[in-house]
């Protein structure tokens, strides 16, 4: 078992040095003549006009919200299914009012307009 | 894992630690999945780029090498001479650590795809957990890189593929649940392993022959949890439909508009790596894996390494189906508008998810309890195994048909007003 934790940890540092050797190649390789036009923000040939931090429609936040709900709710769900074949008919009765509640969360989200994109 | 114990004995001198032996196994064994997944993303790059050509009535690439296959590689040293220019008004360390950041994670999803019969770099307990928390935090890489480019192209596409995977994420979890319930674990190195014998049965049906066809997308939880996973997994790839964060006619290439040479390079090799990573979780988890006929005979005859490499054929072979039903879609089908992006995931897919978990909760209690569980309620108690899993995907089946019907219903736009031409 810790075996297992083992080898994930040095999957994280071979997974952490795979971008680095072409980046680190590259930054070798590569020629570097850089120039303040070269440098400038990419605005399709124009020159930038205006702030960068432009305002967000408020739904995103609301996606946002309902996102952690739902995240939450997978993180209570999964333990439940892995014990489910032993837990039997009390499970699955604990878990239907714990989904029946959330849904009716959805549904309430739902009628609300919560979910438009308006 | 014994042999390659073997091999990094021979590597190191023999008084070295265990745990130096340890990590070096462990090592050996991630360099050689990294570097096939290296290898595995140009061949991905050149097999789209003639599939799509060809359904558009062109060529594609087919001058360097046999067919163009060593295409992918002129592409990268290309890419190593690149000049990487940084804009004067990026955060430079933002914009350099984002690439790193997205494609980090998406590599260390490799370590638990079951590759084969025995074929497991490392068998986790908690497997399909580790999947789900590992690859969201990819998108931590993107919103560096919208936000370190300090540019409203690249800001406007990170925002848009953070809503768009998070809003994908949940109907993809919420699928892969579907299956945990029924294998009652997390294992993905076990779940190949569930799904030899015959299509929907298995193996419950005594003297059946195991033809390596028992796969969950046979049986109706399988089939409606696969069709959303595999939807889910599209948008989770930000291939077309799902392309609107790098929509290159509205917003540039989103958050990758400031990046050039080979950073720009990494979040190519990312989004690659993670279609095959999707489209290999997909073939594990829905069409059997490893699974498929030959496999068990070949077993069963003693031929251990024979059965493990048909094995994995069996499972590249599905993976890159899968990968190349993928570029037909992104052939096919134009992209999805914002809003329907959003109501599809939350107003489609959310509703049918969470009913398939219910169906696959059925599924168990039908197949595998006793009337203990369930008093007198339970009719299937007498019959033989298979004879339940029959009643199971008969009472499943009309849930999942039923929710599905129910969602295109409530979904249905609104009859348009009639137009009224004025008199």
């Amino acid at each position: 078992m810790l075996d297992a934790y083992a080898f994930i940890g040095v999957f994280f540092i071979a997974a952490l040095v795979f971008p680095l050797v072409p980046l680190i190649a590259a930054w070798r390789l590569r020629p570097q003549r850089s120039t303040p036009i070269k440098r400038d923000t990419y605005e399709c040939g124009l020159e930038v006009t205006g702030g960068t931090r432009v305002q967000f429609k408020v739904q995103y936040y609301m996606y946002a919200l309902a996102f952690v709900i739902f995240d939450v709710e997978v993180v209570f769900l999964y333990p439940w299914a892995v014990a489910y074949g032993q837990l039997g008919l009390f499970a699955l009765v604990a878990m239907s009012v714990f989904i029946i509640i959330l849904v009716f969360g959805l549904v309430y989200e739902w009628k609300k307009g919560a979910l438009e994109w308006a | 894992m014994n042999r390659t114990i073997v091999i990094s004995q021979i590597l190191v001198i023999e008084q070295a630690p265990g745990w130096l032996v340890a990590a070096l196994n462990h090592a050996i064994i991630a360099g050689v999945l990294l570097i096939g997944g290296a290898i595995t993303m140009m061949l991905q790059v050149w097999v789209e780029r003639r599939l799509i050509a060809r359904m558009q009535d062109r060529l594609g690439p087919n001058r360097v090498g046999p067919e163009g296959i060593l295409q992918s590689i002129a592409d990268g040293i290309k890419m190593f001479t690149k000049e990487d220019i940084i804009p004067r008004a990026a955060d430079r360390w933002v914009h350099l650590l984002a690439p790193i950041v997205a494609l980090a994670p998406i590599a260390m999803m490799l370590a638990v795809l079951p590759w084969g019969r025995g074929l497991v770099a490392v068998d986790l307990e908690v497997g399909v957990l580790y999947i789900a928390a590992v690859s969201s935090i990819s998108g931590v890489g993107l919103m560096m890189a919208g936000w370190g480019s300090r540019n409203t192209f690249a800001l406007l596409g990170a925002m848009r593929s953070i809503a768009q995977l998070i809003a994908y994420e949940i109907p993809l979890i919420i699928a892969l649940l579907g299956i945990v319930l029924l294998t009652g674990g997390m294992s993905l190195a076990r779940m190949p392993e569930l799904q030899a014998g015959i299509p929907l049965f298995g193996s419950s049906i005594p003297g059946a022959p195991d033809l390596g066809l028992g796969w969950f997308i046979f049986t109706p939880v399988g089939l409606l949890g696969g069709i959303i996973f595999f939807i889910c997994a599209l948008a989770e790839g930000e291939r077309t439909p799902f392309d609107i964060p790098e929509a290159d006619s509205e917003i540039v290439a989103g958050y990758m508009t400031e990046y050039s040479g080979m950073k720009f390079a990494v979040f190519y090799i990312a989004q690659y790596l993670l279609n095959f990573a999707l489209a290999v979780l997909s073939a594990v988890v829905f069409l059997g894996g490893w699974q498929g006929p030959g496999v068990a005979w070949l077993a069963d005859a003693g031929l251990g390494a024979a059965a493990s490499l048909l094995s994995l054929l069996w499972l590249l072979l599905k993976a890159w189906g899968l990968f190349m039903l993928m570029v037909v879609i992104r052939a096919a089908v134009p992209r999805l508008r914002v809003d329907q992006l959003m109501s599809f995931a939350w107003k489609y897919l959310l509703p049918l998810a969470l009913v398939n978990v219910a169906s696959a909760a059925l599924w168990v209690g039908l197949t595998e309890w006793s009337s203990i569980e369930w008093g007198n309620l339970l009719p299937v108690d007498g019959l033989a195994p298979w004879q339940r899993i029959g009643v199971a995907a008969l009472v499943t089946a009309v849930i999942n048909l039923g929710a599905t019907r129910w969602v295109l219903r409530i979904n249905r736009a609104p009859a348009a007003a009639p137009v009224v031409v004025p008199a």
